[in-house]
């Protein structure tokens, strides 16, 4: 168990409804105050680039406390929706609680309207979100949010934990995308094909995984398009990426 | 004109009935009484529960000519796997449907599982319950019914009242007429009816109800993959023409002036007159 003395205050509060939108509102233990801290977030990198009708998102599987690594088996591309997904890089804690907390939004939205929403909506839905909370508190996490629509096509949505949102063809969030973003400007092209695509994605994680200085052993990549969110295989050795197919053990009767 | 209930009803009762916060001498709380014949004015709604399914049925009320009925929604998915389908008043529905499917999204937050039957219907009963406690507000005038399979892939059907109760079911049916489908329900329901029974039986419950045709009614269904199925109009077309065809006698078809007797006697079952009660004060708000 580690004591946070000089990050986090356990503070509860009351929190007002954001803006005049009833949304899902974090539950109790998930409300914190973060103190004067440092961002603790840039260890944590993901990038993310458009191809001819699909977005793939790729984002690094460690989860690490100081000098500690304690989980290489994270997953941080919440699928918001069918063709939506939002792939989250920063404080683990804050990540997970403003991942879940959008994607819980979003399905929300999903079943009051009875339609789904556009990637368009929903990335400034996301940023409306990260811009009223940043009034009271910060979420310490930069998103990358790609979706498939059908007259659209694929887009890439860069958003800073500061709520910057920027529609991009290519992104990158902490200390990876120094070199992830340079590789990407070299051999990003307009109207990528899938081999293509995932041909890019391999140069980016191995650029990632020499350079910096922080050990990455995993990196998931997901890639949307109009059949949905598919977890990309990109090597032979499959044992990183293995816990996402666990499949259920059946309990054995007595 | 004179209303002789209005004149010769000053018996207790009309005192207690102004607030839902007051009791009357006799036990009864008149506005959650008065939210139940709310429920009794809506379409009907009918729901089975089969061997492996889940099947609820709604009355479409005839709309205006100019009206696009594809926007009146009767049938709520509430979540991926859970489904309600509400009589009574239209905007105390949406309403109430709208907050049960925040309920299901903060649930899903707080314990990263999909909520069960039980626990919604639960939550549905609270909220209805809260505001036949609370001064200055009314209670919601709809009964719901609230479909899904819980964690052991059972179907399970729940009903909720304005009063704030809820119960579990094998077959129920709310709304206007509701009794006579319940009646033919208690007579035709089997346990372990397999889904095309249920859907048959479903439609027969509410060709009761409403004129035939298939334009007057939607059923929807769910099977054990927990997703929520609307039934197409020409499917159910097909259903209404089979029971139509074994309801039929072999007797040759009556003359031409018994039928207009027979949908006359129809009209006067369908639409009935608002109560004198109901007149007097502000109009009733538009029943679903």
């Amino acid at each position: 168990v580690f004591f946070f003395n000089d990050t986090a205050t356990t503070e509860i509060y009351t929190r007002g409804i954001v803006g005049s939108v009833r949304c899902v509102q974090e539950t109790g233990y998930q409300r914190r105050v973060h103190g004067d801290s440092q961002p603790q977030k840039d260890m944590e990198c993901s990038f993310g680039f458009r191809g001819k009708d699909f977005v793939i998102l790729g984002a690094d599987a460690s989860i690490s406390f100081r000098v500690f690594n304690l989980k290489t088996t994270e997953d941080k591309i919440y699928p918001l929706d069918n063709t939506i997904a939002l792939a989250g890089a920063g404080d683990p804690a804050d990540r997970a609680v403003f991942c879940e907390l959008m994607q819980r939004n979003i399905q929300f939205f999903k079943y009051r309207d009875g339609k789904n929403l556009s990637t368009h909506a929903v990335a400034n839905f996301i940023r409306t979100f990260l811009a009223d909370s940043l009034r009271e508190r910060m979420y310490q996490c930069d998103s990358l949010i790609g979706g498939f629509d059908q007259g659209e096509g694929a887009s890439l949505y860069y958003l800073d934990y500061l709520a910057t949102l920027q529609k991009l063809d290519k992104a990158a969030h902490g200390y990876g995308a120094y070199f992830v973003l340079t590789v990407m400007d070299t051999h990003w092209k307009e109207n990528l094909t899938l081999e293509e695509g995932i041909e890019l994605a391999k140069m980016c994680i191995a650029e990632m995984q020499k350079r910096l200085v922080v050990n990455l052993p995993n990196i998931i990549v997901k890639c949307i398009d109009a059949k949905g969110i598919t977890i990309l295989k990109l090597s032979q050795n499959l044992f990183h990426i293995r816990f996402l197919y666990k499949k259920k053990k059946k309990k054995k009767k007595k | 004109s004179i209303n002789a209930e209005y004149m010769g009803s000053f018996n207790m009762s009309n005192r207690y009935d102004a607030a839902v916060t007051r009791f009357s001498p006799s036990g009864h709380l008149f506005q959650v009484d008065y939210a139940f014949e709310a429920v009794k004015k809506g379409a009907c709604a009918v729901g089975i529960k089969t061997k492996d399914s889940v099947i609820i049925g709604v009355e479409r009320k005839a709309t205006p000519k100019l009206q696009d009925s594809s926007t009146i929604k009767k049938i709520f998915q509430i979540d991926n796997h859970l489904a309600m389908a509400c009589a009574g008043l239209t905007a105390d529905a949406r309403v109430l449907t709208e907050r049960t499917v925040l309920e299901c999204q903060q649930y899903r937050l707080t314990y990263d599982q999909p909520p069960t039957v039980n626990y919604i219907a639960k939550f549905v009963a609270k909220v209805m319950q809260r505001y036949t406690q609370v001064g200055g507000r009314r209670p919601f005038g709809i009964g719901s019914l609230i479909v899904g399979f819980d964690q052991a892939k059972e179907p399970m059907l729940y009903l909720t009242e304005p009063s704030g109760s809820y119960s579990l079911w094998k077959a129920c049916s709310i709304g206007h007429n509701s009794k006579n489908v319940t009646e033919l329900l208690e007579k035709k329901y089997k346990d372990g009816l397999n889904h095309d029974e249920g859907i048959k039986l479903a439609i027969e419950g509410l060709l009761e109800v409403v004129e035939s045709g298939n334009k007057n009614m939607e059923i929807a269904y769910m099977q054990k993959d927990e997703k929520l199925v609307k039934m197409t109009d020409e499917e159910v077309k097909k259903l209404v023409e089979v029971i139509e065809k074994e309801k039929q006698p072999p007797a040759p078809a009556p003359g031409a002036g018994k039928k207009q007797l027979h949908t006359q006697q129809k009209y006067c079952l369908l639409y009935t007159s608002p109560s004198p009660r109901d007149q007097r004060g502000s109009r009733m708000p538009s029943s679903a």
